[in-house]
């Protein structure tokens, strides 16, 4: 990701909506490398564009500025070829289908990967198996409690096996239990066993830090600093930061 | 790369039919409906008499086979307004146009395939308006099978345009109703729905002639009273060439507003 700059215009409620509206940066000067078979984290506090940065890597928003590349793959130029090779899990737990049951919906969003036949019913198996949500598989996804809707992007996420995934809070609204089994599957199945590239946005401090190689600090629009967890705190201006995490992930956002 | 298309293809054609008849009630409910109609046409025909303007082919034709043809080929413009606009604005305000747009799948194909179970469904109802009207006394002794044929398949393809540029208008305006009531209205008014368009005034005439569910009517209602296709040539002429500019132009400009959305972060907005 090189030079990368995103603004919004911004709406001023419904009456005013046209002779109030202004363009405000979200994002300004955002360079980033992700290295192959990493978890890399976006740390940031709610609204600092953690969100916007995710859904411009997996082509759902065009930056204004700047270029990003998946793999060698400009996803301006070629975004079909980009998006054969990205799993996305967004923040949205409401994004199937409620009438369809946990296999059909999968279903669908597996033929529109790329998946037929058999090759489709395992991979559906196997990645509601992963979330834990394989006793579910023929019930409506509108009988499903919040935390099963998100375990259930999850799972939509790794259907076609894709070499990147992002994943946008995908422990939200989830228990502890089937967070922390989420976070391992991260870590462990795909990460050190299967090689997967991560990009994982979260305000959840202990997340970053539980299971991310490095972690890039969003803040003030633009990445404020990329390193390890380890030694993300000894870094200038974190140094003074004595480390409970309330405290760290304050003075980690408020940089720039 | 075929396969593929197929089966995404068919993969929103089940997704489309799965939602539909998993409100069952609601889906039978339309074929309640169209004995309905199929009641009120008969009636009206009964006050008015038989007239070679609701006829084709040189025939003198009944008002109740002019109103049957009408009302069931209507439906396929209706359904492609609404059925291609109401699928993006449902995928908008859950968060599936979204979840659909990360997939590799060529949006011509995504929105073009939206209207496929929605056109087999109106299909039915056709066949079904057409076999309930045999019993209020149609007559398709004289029926072109292929003339008909042919019109039913220069329907779907004509008509597919305008529900594409309904997705694309709520794509923009993130509500599904103005445009589709304004091109309904204006197509009963000037389609020859419930009057031969030749009782119309010259100029809105004109606006009819341009309309191709006007040609789809004359076409469907000629083929009941024989007439050839080189009979229809005109007809399938124009259906041919509005479509060859109307596709490409609807399904560009519906890229150029999903580009937009991608642009102002607006997909998933509502």
């Amino acid at each position: 990701m090189r030079n990368v700059e995103k603004a919004f215009v911004v709406r001023h409620g419904a009456r005013h909506a046209f002779s109030g509206d202004r363009r405000k940066t979200v994002l300004h000067d955002v360079n980033l490398e992700v290295r192959r078979g990493e978890v890399i984290g976006l740390l940031g506090p709610n609204g600092v564009g953690k969100t916007t940065l995710l859904k411009m890597m997996a082509t759902l928003t065009l930056p204004d500025a700047g270029s990003i590349e998946i793999e060698g793959i400009d996803t301006k130029k070629n975004p079909i070829l980009a998006r054969s090779r990205i799993g996305f899990c967004g923040s949205d737990d409401r994004s199937f289908y409620f009438r369809l049951t946990a296999r059909e919906n999968l279903r669908f969003f597996g033929a529109l990967a790329g998946l037929q036949g058999r090759q489709l019913q395992r991979r559906i198996e196997e990645t509601l198996e992963e979330v834990s949500l394989h006793d579910a598989i023929d019930r409506r996804f509108g009988e499903f409690s919040s935390g099963m809707r998100q375990r259930m992007t999850v799972a939509r996420a790794l259907l076609s096996d894709p070499d990147v995934v992002f994943f946008d809070e995908p422990t939200r609204a989830v228990d502890p239990l089937h967070a922390d089994e989420i976070r391992r599957m991260i870590r462990s199945d795909l990460v050190e066993s299967r090689g997967k590239t991560v990009v994982l946005a979260t305000n959840v401090l202990e997340e970053a830090w539980s299971i991310c190689d490095r972690v890039a600090v969003v803040s003030n629009g633009t990445i404020a600093a990329v390193a390890p967890p380890s030694e993300l705190a000894s870094l200038q201006p974190f140094t003074s930061i004595d480390a409970t995490p309330i405290e760290l992930f304050k003075a980690l956002t408020a940089c720039g | 790369m075929v396969s593929q298309t197929l089966s995404k293809t068919g993969a929103i054609f089940v997704r489309d039919a799965r939602c539909a008849l998993s409100y069952p009630a609601y889906f039978h409910s339309q074929w309640v409906a169209i004995f309905v109609e199929v009641t009120i046409a008969y009636y009206l025909s009964m006050i008015v008499a038989p007239s070679s303007s609701f006829g084709a082919n040189g025939q003198t034709g009944s008002y109740f086979t002019f109103l049957v043809v009408s009302f069931a080929f209507v439906t396929f413009q209706n359904n492609a307004m609404l059925s291609f606009a109401e699928s993006i604005r449902e995928g908008q305000t859950t968060g599936t146009l979204e979840a659909v747009l990360a997939t590799p799948t060529s949006l011509s194909l995504i929105v073009l395939a939206t209207g496929l179970w929605s056109f087999t469904l109106t299909l039915g109802r056709v066949v079904f308006y057409f076999f309930l009207a045999l019993f209020f006394g149609l007559n398709l002794h004289h029926m072109n099978w292929a003339t008909a044929g042919v019109f039913l398949i220069l329907t779907i393809v004509s008509v597919s345009p305008i529900g594409v540029l309904a997705a694309a208008a709520t794509m923009v305006f993130k509500k599904t109703g103005p445009l589709a009531f304004s091109v309904n209205s204006a197509t009963s008014l000037f389609g020859g729905v419930y009057l031969p368009l030749t009782k119309l005034p010259l100029a809105l005439q004109a606006i009819g002639w341009m309309l191709p569910i006007t040609h789809a009517l004359n076409g469907f209602r000629a083929a009941v009273y024989g007439a050839s296709l080189w009979d229809l040539r005109v007809e399938v002429v124009w259906m041919l060439g509005l479509t060859a500019v109307l596709m490409p132009a609807s399904l560009y400009l519906f890229a150029r507003t999903v580009h937009r959305g991608r642009h102002d972060g607006s997909l998933g907005q509502y």
